[in-house]
């Protein structure tokens, strides 16, 4: 079954809970790792069970799904019971209303001017041994590039090749002129490039760690001489952070793995920001996250183009990637098919794209 | 918890905030510790005694400087216990042949090094699991000094600066005391005071993390393996100068005292957590508790089953004290 | 034979070798019976080494050892070697490296090669027992080294107590004329093998018939290891201040003791440390630069095997032995004494086989682990 694609799996567990002579039926988020038609194949069934009197208690944070599949829908927060009521006197508003407390005038403002002129990271035919096929592209200091494409379009793959994680095979990348080599996370960090992971647990936070060391991991040079860490300095450049990017902690040496999604990920952008970065690579930096805080990394996201960085934003939710990006570059299978600038992008061209 | 960050503001009952610092309930230990032991002999606190435990913890804690690191970098050595036999013979040996002392200090220490070097790149290089990895170097030492030398190799050169390295004093303190104070300083600002002890941090906690953020770990972690390796060769020549012979049979088990002492001091099997602090707390307990068995002339089988009740109740506490932290 | 316990704890080879060598307990009472055999071949016994050579002469001797590469079995496999060698017999050693499958394999492939003795050092009881069966309904005589097995001929071995009463004994006089008749005694010991036991029992009972107050202060379990010795040494010492005896049942625990007192910052004036076994140099440096280390409860494995020899001899003649054939033991007493049984050349010693074929052994052991 550990072979089976996500969305399979999904339907051999349901069959499962359906074997048991389920009543009931639990899913949590299970949209998150589907491709679109997948999800329209899983609402299918979920339509079917429901037909069949079968409940399901749904529980998601995409708000368009819920307008799409839910009959009732209970609002939590903090843990709290906040609301139930059915759908239909629901408007997108209210439900965020309800979800974050207060009421978000635009969930994508735009603060920033346009991009300048100046091409900070270039890509020259980029290929991986098991992913990428010549991939090229550029990015401009001030502009968010939003790289738009379906499960396993090669995002990911892309965003962990530029920054010198993962080898590459052929290609060439350079960041404000200076090639990345050797290709290693080291020189791209020297050479001002950094990545905000999509795998927060696994490739971003160390959860045992305080606030304060994942905070300052990347920088900790800038405040070090000779070797020793000058801590003072560490804490107020991280308090400064905090503060700037409204961080909601108990105090610096807070565990980060007792912060919520929304702070950590702050946690996170802050440690490449506190660095200095020419081009920050943003990968689903929206994921696991509640409304109210992807409005806060919305904002930030403005904010970094706006002081002149190159933001190249992976992203799989369309809603983002065209209220955010000023170009919008489109992957399938490992290649570039389309870079298109926002003014000209439409769901469907970015979509035909990422299907070609 | 570690000591790297203040305890964040304690939540909870009374005992939750007593336990919430491991070092604490390992303090409380030693203290209470002591009383029983002085209560039933009161020649524990004998200036003999409080140097004779000093000068076997001070062996254990040269390695477990070393031993921290690494188990904060997720990673173990378990081929110290043969190591330090090993460095022993050698630095005997070369003693014998060479007539010098200098030879023979610098052979024992750089043998364990090079055992941690082997170590470090059979791990790093080729991504050999270092439970493994070490395990295996511990049976090739353990035949090895066998090749090297059937039988102990018996002083020969009787050059007093030799025995001078375990017997003799700096004032009142023993020379190998001094030299595992400065060796556990030295780690301690390291670990916590520089960018160097950071990485081995963030290594252990999440070491993709770490390289994403331009560190790399690999070679973090050889390093930290050669200098595991080269305290080991540095606490071998000691326990050579202090049995005045170099003995392929000595340091059996001496890696689980030294891991258990290390573990005991709060320091995690699973990398990014532990301190100095507790590790020194973690081998004065395992010592004390071996010093009174015999003070106390209790059965000394139980010098095996107590240190492992002691090892379960501390992990307990740990669990308890994470729980209360949580909520 | 040790259980299964003591097997994991006797992983150190100092320790393996004391496990066995000897330590088949209960079947010793055996000998009880077999006293009066004893005592008519005593006469034989004494003069063997000179008997033997008036007797016919096998062609071939092969022997099966346990465990080669130990110190221990190096010296028996050297006395062996060399009287055989003396007396013009083709010799040859195979080893069993502590598995019994290899132990009967290698006996077997002795015999199918028609060799005319076999001597077995048994990795354990069991495993030897057939093996004593076979040999007996192939008509090879078979001779035990260390160890007792059911059914068997005859064994070669010291006797463990013995060794340590008369170490006991030169402690107690040394003691009397040296350190005021004063016996406060640490045994670095090791309670978890009954040959060890039975050394520190014999080496306290002898002290105890020249100085009836002695005491044994402190009883350690040293684990036969010299660190370990060292350590539960220095804790006993620096709660007793009165010790001036150690004993220590094997050298790595005397060793470990003395080492321990020396680190304290002791003087060794008004020390004696007594160690047991002699199998390696250690105790000859020791001897030679530490000025407490007068004894050494000697127990010559060269002289097992050399006896492992004559006792094949006899067997290939049809002679009546005893089972348990005594290999000598004897203290040394005093800086230079082991002079008189060892030289020594670089790093090898030789020994005197003129010295210790004098030495009379016992007819048979004072205690055995039946006793205990």
């Amino acid at each position: 079954m550990g072979n089976l694609p996500v969305s399979k799996q999904q339907m051999v567990e349901i069959a499962r809970a359906l074997a048991h002579e389920a009543r009931v039926v639990v899913m949590d988020e299970p949209t998150s790792s589907l491709t679109p038609a997948e999800v329209a194949l899983l609402f299918e069934v979920i339509r079917r069970l429901t037909s069949i009197g079968i409940a399901v208690l749904y529980v998601s944070h995409k708000i368009d799904e819920i307008f799409e599949i839910a009959d009732t829908v209970t609002v939590l927060r903090d843990g709290r019971h906040i609301s139930t009521k059915p759908i239909a006197e629901h408007t997108p508003d209210s439900l965020i209303h309800d979800m974050i407390g207060r009421r978000i005038e635009n969930l994508f403002p735009r603060e920033r001017g346009p991009a300048s002129a100046e091409t900070i990271l270039k890509v020259e035919n980029l290929s991986t041994t098991d992913k990428l096929k010549d991939v090229s592209f550029e990015a401009r200091a001030g502009e968010v590039l939003g790289f738009f494409g379906l499960m396993g379009a090669g995002r990911t793959e892309l965003a962990k090749a530029i920054v010198g994680f993962d080898p590459i095979r052929t290609g060439r990348i350079s960041i404000g002129g200076q090639p990345l080599t050797p290709h290693d996370t080291r020189t791209g960090k020297a050479l001002g490039i950094g990545l905000l992971t999509e795998d927060r647990k696994s490739e971003g936070l160390m959860l045992e760690l305080p606030v304060l060391h994942n905070m300052s991991l990347a920088s900790l040079s800038s405040f070090s001489s000779g070797g020793f860490v000058d801590e003072g300095r560490e804490r107020s450049a991280v308090q400064e952070f905090i503060d700037r990017f409204r961080v909601k902690t108990p105090s610096l040496n807070r565990q980060i793995k007792y912060l919520s999604g929304g702070n950590q990920q702050k946690v996170l952008l802050a440690r490449w920001l506190m660095r200095g970065l020419k081009v920050i690579v943003v990968d689903e930096p929206t994921r696991g996250i509640d409304v109210g805080a992807k409005s806060e990394i919305f904002a930030l996201i403005d904010k970094l183009a706006a002081d002149g960085l190159a933001v190249v934003m992976m992203t799989s939710e369309m809603p983002e990637l065209l209220g955010l990006s000023d170009r919008i570059a489109v992957m399938a299978e490992g290649r570039l098919t389309a870079v298109m600038d926002r003014k000209d992008a439409t769901q469907e061209k970015v979509l035909n794209a990422a299907i070609a | 918890m570690s000591d790297i960050s203040r305890p964040a503001p304690a939540a909870g009952s009374t005992l939750a905030r007593l336990t919430q610092n491991n070092q604490i309930v390992l303090l409380v230990t030693l203290v209470l510790l002591c009383l029983v032991i002085s209560l039933g002999a009161p020649q524990f606190y004998s200036v003999d005694n409080l140097i004779a435990i000093l000068r076997q913890c001070s062996l254990v804690l040269i390695i477990a400087a070393g031993m921290t690191m690494l188990l904060i970098a997720a990673e173990v050595d378990l081929s110290v216990g043969a190591s330090l036999a090993f460095s022993g013979v050698v630095a005997m040996d070369v003693t014998n042949k060479t007539g010098s002392v200098a030879l023979g200090v610098a052979a024992a220490i750089l043998f364990g090094g090079a055992v941690g070097l082997f170590n470090g790149l059979v791990v790093t290089r080729l991504r050999v699991n270092s439970l493994i990895a070490t395990i295996a170097t511990m049976m090739i030492l353990q035949g090895g000094v066998y090749l090297y030398s059937r039988e102990a190799v018996q002083n020969m050169h009787l050059q007093k600066a030799f025995t001078d390295i375990s017997t003799g004093y700096v004032g009142p303190l023993p020379v190998p005391v001094i030299i595992a104070a400065v060796v556990v300083i030295i780690a301690y600002v390291v670990l916590r005071h520089t960018t160097a002890g950071r990485y081995i941090y963030a290594t252990g906690a999440n070491e993709r993390a770490a390289r994403l953020s331009g560190i790399r770990p690999e070679r973090l972690k050889l390093i930290v393996f050669v200098v595991t390796g080269l305290l080991t060769g540095l606490a071998g020549l000691i326990l050579a100068s202090l049995m005045n012979a170099g003995q392929p049979t000595a340091g059996r088990g001496f890696e689980l005292t030294v891991v258990a002492a290390v573990i005991l001091g709060g320091t995690s099997l699973t990398g990014g957590r532990g301190s100095l602090l507790g590790t020194l707390l973690g081998v004065l307990v395992l010592k004390v508790i071996d010093n009174g068995i015999i003070i106390l002339r209790w059965d000394q089988d139980l010098q095996m089953v107590i240190p492992g009740i002691v090892i379960v109740l501390a992990t307990y506490l740990d669990l308890v004290r994470k729980k209360n932290d949580a909520t | 034979m040790a259980g299964g316990g003591d097997r994991a704890r006797s992983f150190n080879p100092i320790l393996f070798a004391d496990l066995a060598r000897k330590n088949f307990g209960s079947r010793e009472d055996t000998l009880k019976n077999t006293i009066t055999t004893l005592l008519l071949t005593t006469a034989a016994l004494a003069v063997m080494s000179s008997a033997a050579l008036a007797q016919n002469l096998p062609k071939k001797i092969g022997y099966v050892a346990n465990y080669s590469t130990h110190e221990w079995y190096q010296n028996v496999i050297k006395g062996m070697e060399a009287r055989a060698t003396e007396l013009g017999i083709e010799f040859e050693m195979r080893d069993a490296n502590l598995d019994v499958a290899r132990m009967v394999s290698a006996s077997e492939d002795f015999m199918a090669e028609g060799v005319d003795v076999l001597i077995v050092t048994p990795v354990n009881e069991e495993g030897a027992v057939p093996l004593v069966r076979r040999a007996k309904e192939d008509g090879v005589p078979l001779v035990l080294e260390g160890n007792p097995v059911t059914g068997m001929t005859t064994m070669v071995a010291i006797c463990d107590y013995d060794t340590g009463y008369h170490a006991g004994v030169a402690a107690g006089e040394y003691a009397k004329e040296k350190l005021g008749g004063v016996a406060k005694v640490m045994n670095v010991g090791l309670p978890l093998l009954s040959a060890t036991v039975l050394r520190s029992n014999g080496f306290m009972d002898g002290l105890k018939t020249i100085l009836p107050d002695a005491a044994m202060v402190h009883d350690l379990d040293g684990g036969g290891n010299p660190d370990r010795a060292l350590e539960v040494s220095s804790a006993a010492l620096a709660q007793n201040g009165d010790i001036n005896i150690i004993y220590g049942i094997n050298d790595s625990s005397s060793q470990g003791g003395l080492q321990a007192w020396k680190a304290a910052g002791k003087s060794q004036d008004g020390l004696l440390v007594v160690g047991t076994g002699g199998e390696g140099l250690g105790f000859i440096n020791m001897m030679d630069t530490e000025p407490s280390y007068q004894i050494e409860a000697a127990m010559f494995p060269e002289k097992v095997g050399f006896t492992s020899i004559d006792a094949a001899v006899k067997l290939f003649n049809n002679e009546a032995v005893p089972a348990h054939i005594v290999s000598p033991t004897a203290p040394m007493v005093g800086t230079d004494s082991w002079k008189q049984f060892y030289s020594l050349e670089g790093t090898t010693r030789t020994i005197n086989w003129e010295a210790v074929n004098a030495i009379t052994p016992a007819e048979k052991c004072m205690k055995t682990a039946a006793d205990l």
